[in-house]
This record gives C-alpha cells, sequence and structure tokens, in this order.
C-alpha cells in the first residue's frame, strides 16, 4: 500500500450470525440437506446486524464485496442492493479490494458479506468429492496414492516442522487448548467447554501428526463488514471505527502442486515478503502488534505463521507455544474469540470480527488489555496476505 | 498379496508420458531441453525457462524422505487404515509423494528410498493400473 492509502480505510460496522445457534441447527439438519438459510440468507443476517452497528442504513452502501463462493448479483438481489462497484473473493482479497475502491474513489461506503451453508450442504474437503480442486491440483493429483485433503497435505508439514524444529504435540496441543479457553469466554462459539492437555493428546488421530482436534469445526454462518473512508467512519461511529493500516500479500506458486513450497519452505518465503512491506507501510512491526487473527483451518497454521511474521524463530516456537504465549494472559494472544478450530469455520471472516471487537475495546472477558493494534495472517496454500488494524487514528 | 484397489488416475492432456512410463515400471519425468531442469506433476513447459523442447527423461529412481503423514481416518472406502504417505525429493530435484507399504517408524528426514511398482485395479473402471511408489533403500 503507498503511504497515501495507509490508514485511509476504517471498519465502520459488524455483524455476523450466531455461530452456536447455526451449529446447533445445522446438526439437526445434517442429512437432510435442509439448511436453516443458504450462504445468501447467513450473509443478509449478518449485514442487517452490521448496518444497526454502523448506525446506516442500506440505502448509505454504495459497494459490494462477497465472499466465494456466493455472486455480489445474488447476494445484490437478495439485499435490494444496487451498487456502484462489486466483488468477489475470499476475505483478504474483499478487503484489499474495498481498499482499492475506497482510495480510488470507485465507492465511499462497502459492504463486505460472507455466508455459507457447508455444513448442511455437507460438502467434503478431501477424499472423492472434495472442494477445492479446479484451483490447487494438489487437492486431487496425488489421488492414486490415497493423498487428497488438505489435512493430509498440512499434516505433512507438521510432520516435517516437528523433525526439522523440535516443535512437540504438547506445543501444537497449547495453540488448541489456549484457542479453546478464548472460546469459552466468547457466547457465540460452538466449543467453548475447557479442554486440557491431556484432552488434547487423547484426540483420536486423523491424518498423523494432526489430530481431530487440530482441525477447523465446519459450520453453517454469515459474517459482514463494513468499510468507509477513515475521516467518514470516525464522524460516524467515534473512537470505535477500526482503522485498516496496511494490506500485502504475495503468491508461491511455483511448485505448489508437488509441495514444495510447503514442506521446503514453509511459505516462510511468502511469509517473509508480506511482513517486509506490511510492517513498513504500518510503521510497526511484530514487537508492538497486541493481537493476533491467524487463519486456522488446523492448529499447525499458528506457529508457522508466527515464525514466518517474525514473532519468534523457527527453533524457539515449541518453548514459545508451551510458554502459553498465544494463550490468554500471553505474550501474543491469538485467534481471541477461539479461531476456527473453536468458534466456527467462516474462512477468515469471522478472525476480522474478532479484531475490531478488540481493537474497540468490545470483546468482554476475553478483552487484550489496551490493545491498540491487530494482525491478521494467512497462508492457505501458498497464498500469504497480511492485514495490519488499528484504533489509533489515520496516520496521516 | 491381496489386490491393491485404488482410485485411478485422472490422466490429463499433460500426463499421458509419465504414465506410460510407470506402465513400463521405468518412471519418467519432464526435462528441459534448454536448461536441464526436471519437473513434477506434468506441465506444458519448462517452469524455469519457459522452453517446450523438454523430453521424457528416466529418473535414476533414487530419493531422500522429506516428509510422511498416516491416515487414520479412511478416505477411500478402497483403501485400508491406517495408510502411510511418504513425500521423497526424487535426486533430480521433484517432490513425489506415494503410499508407503513399509513400517512408518523407519521413516525420518533424508532417509534414503527407491522407487518401487507394483499393480493396482482402479475402482472406478475396474481396469488394472501399474502405480509407483517409494521403499526404504536396500541398505539405509
Amino acid at each position: 500500500m503507498t503511504s497515501e492509502a495507509r490508514g485511509a480505510v476504517a471498519v465502520v460496522g459488524v455483524g455476523h450470525t450466531d455461530y452456536a445457534s447455526d451449529w446447533r441447527r445445522a446438526r439437526e439438519a445434517s442429512g437432510t440437506g435442509a439448511s436453516f438459510h443458504d450462504g445468501y440468507g447467513y450473509g443478509a443476517r449478518a449485514l442487517a446486524v452490521a448496518l444497526r452497528d454502523a448506525g446506516l442504513a442500506k440505502e448509505d452502501i454504495d459497494g459490494l464485496a462477497v465472499g466465494a463462493p456466493l455472486t455480489s448479483e445474488r447476494m445484490g438481489e437478495v439485499l435490494g442492493l444496487d451498487v456502484a462497484w462489486s466483488t468477489s473473493g475470499d476475505v483478504a482479497h474483499a478487503i484489499q479490494e474495498a481498499i482499492s475502491a475506497i482510495t480510488v474513489g470507485y465507492a465511499s461506503c462497502i459492504a463486505l458479506v460472507f455466508g455459507t451453508s457447508q455444513k448442511t450442504s455437507g460438502y467434503k474437503y478431501g477424499g472423492p468429492s472434495g472442494v477445492g480442486t479446479a484451483r490447487h491440483l494438489a487437492y486431487t493429483f496425488f489421488e492414486p496414492w490415497g493423498l487428497t485433503s488438505q489435512g493430509a497435505l498440512y499434516a505433512l508439514l507438521t510432520r516435517r516442522y516437528m523433525e526439522l524444529f523440535g516443535l512437540t504435540d504438547r506445543a501444537v496441543g497449547a495453540v488448541v487448548v489456549g484457542q479453546r479457553a478464548f472460546a469459552g469466554m466468547n457466547d457465540f462459539a460452538v466449543m467453548n467447554h475447557p479442554l486440557s492437555i491431556d484432552d488434547y493428546l487423547a484426540s483420536p488421530f486423523v491424518v498423523e501428526p494432526l489430530r481431530r482436534l487440530d482441525y477447523t469445526i465446519v459450520n453453517d454462518g454469515g459474517v459482514a463488514l463494513i468499510v468507509t473512508a477513515h475521516d467518514r467512519a470516525t464522524a460516524l461511529v467515534g473512537r470505535r471505527a477500526v482503522g485498516i493500516d496496511a494490506f500485502a500479500s504475495y503468491d508461491l506458486n511455483s511448485g505448489g502442486t508437488s509441495l514444495e513450497p510447503r514442506l521446503l519452505d514453509f511459505y516462510h518465503s511468502g511469509h517473509q515478503a508480506v511482513a517486509e512491506r506490511l510492517y513498513h507501510a504500518s510503521g510497526y512491526g511484530p514487537q508492538d502488534i497486541d493481537v493476533v487473527g491467524v487463519y486456522d483451518s488446523f492448529s499447525c497454521h499458528v506457529p508457522v505463521a508466527l515464525a514466518g511474521f517474525g514473532f519468534c524463530r523457527d527453533e524457539d516456537v515449541n518453548e514459545f507455544l508451551l510458554s502459553g504465549a498465544t494463550a490468554p494472559g500471553g505474550r501474543v494472544p491469538v485467534n481471541t474469540a477461539g479461531g476456527h478450530l473453536s468458534e466456527s469455520y467462516l474462512q477468515g471472516w469471522n478472525h476480522q470480527i474478532e479484531l475490531v471487537r478488540q481493537l474497540r475495546g468490545e470483546a468482554g472477558p476475553r478483552q487484550v488489555d489496551g490493545a491498540r493494534r491487530g494482525l491478521y495472517v494467512s497462508d492457505v496454500a501458498g497464498r500469504v496476505r497480511g492485514i495490519t488494524l488499528s484504533n489509533e487514528g489515520t496516520a496521516l | 498379496m491381496p489386490e491393491v484397489v485404488r482410485p485411478g488416475p485422472a490422466i490429463g492432456r499433460d500426463d499421458w508420458g509419465l504414465w506410460r512410463s510407470v506402465a513400463d515400471r521405468r518412471l519418467r519425468l519432464q526435462r528441459c531441453g534448454r536448461c536441464s531442469r526436471w519437473w513434477y506433476p506434468p506441465g506444458p513447459c519448462c517452469p524455469s525457462c519457459l522452453s517446450f523442447e523438454w523430453s521424457w527423461t528416466l529418473v535414476s529412481g533414487e530419493g531422500l524422505v522429506v516428509s510422511w503423514a498416516t491416515f487414520h481416518r479412511p478416505y477411500f472406502p478402497e483403501i485400508e487404515t491406517p495408510h502411510t504417505i511418504v513425500v521423497g525429493q526424487a535426486l533430480e530435484g521433484p517432490l513425489l509423494p506415494t503410499d508407503f507399504a513399509y513400517d512408518q517408524l523407519r521413516l525420518k528426514v533424508g532417509l534414503k528410498v527407491t522407487l518401487e511398482y507394483y499393480e493396482a485395479r482402479d475402482r472406478r473402471t475396474d481396469r488394472p493400473f501399474t502405480q509407483f511408489r517409494w521403499r526404504p533403500s536396500e541398505h539405509s
């Protein structure tokens, strides 16, 4: 991001469905194919909450960024929303595009909306009818050897990382237990009963070394954010405006199917490319960040991303996690609403809501004291993304 | 030995040379005629120099273990668990993930492995096909 764009955009409203109720309903409907809503319905529900949160009317929205695989055409139809600008993609793409659109002037107030009925629809991640195969050949090419599923690919990454850097089961478990402890302070979390390290170690392997508890919770639900120019956001909601300070991305495509960037690099060259540009554009670095959201379809994302983004070295990540650094009261609280592992799998969208809550000081019993700066990172299949947010007002 | 049933390969337009070489039990991968780079899985051109002057070239069949993982949850009805996957790096460079029919406790990063071939039946088409995988090298 150029210095002109830095801090120019802020989140003015957030909304989401009640993930715990979504989960109960989805389980009851499991196998019947009858979801409470489709993705559009969940998204609409979340946007209604976000509009109330921002004190805005639907008519104030002139841009629409929709979470894939939803389309902006149908989402806009469901919402009765005609817009000057639209896009669709994953959450990082939606935010990146929204920053650009507001900075350039294509739109002034953008709704970012995601919804999914992946649980009741019975989406499979891996196996003979897995999701995501059009984008990543690695999800299907190795079927003749019985290797599919993102979980298995991350199990391979975890094993090698354990062998090279001494990461232990207990340290991976500390991520899971820590996020669950946060979820215990979040009424919306799907899984909020306490978990001990022994519970974790007793969890059955899915693809060893990853256990059931290392895997995300597939759920239905919806999330929405509303972003606008920072000065307008401040005029609308005062100090509850949360600035998006910087965005950076880097795609590691070379050798992706044969898992070269995943296994030989742990995506670190992408992490470092993103971290360097993100921290430079933000004017702060890992030592200044109070709360972190990591895209955690699997627990192993957390140690690898923290090392990649400069919070500790690969060799030290085991001790770092065992010390409780990412858990409540830790030095670098990670996924403070429970993340995908314990709150809900809304594909990184729910992480944005939690960072905004923390930076508004509205996270209730799990509030990180004095949180001023937040970081979101994702590195799914080598597509590394970083976003910094703060409550410090525009830095211009 | 019980019959091995597997999901058969979905052979894309760039993959024919690969599977023909596997049927001959002598794996060939694409190698660039200009810069000598090897790559896998197959693709239309050299990912280093974009040359289309490549050929299906015999590999040594030797490699080193990069990582491994063991399925405990079944994902395919025809594949019994536990089912171990090994990623070996061929001496020529490419990483080749395959199944592994030996004791996973023997595995470690850098273990020397050699390609072996076995016959399988495609669950979907019922046709036999030849398959390759890593095994520990004789003296490792």
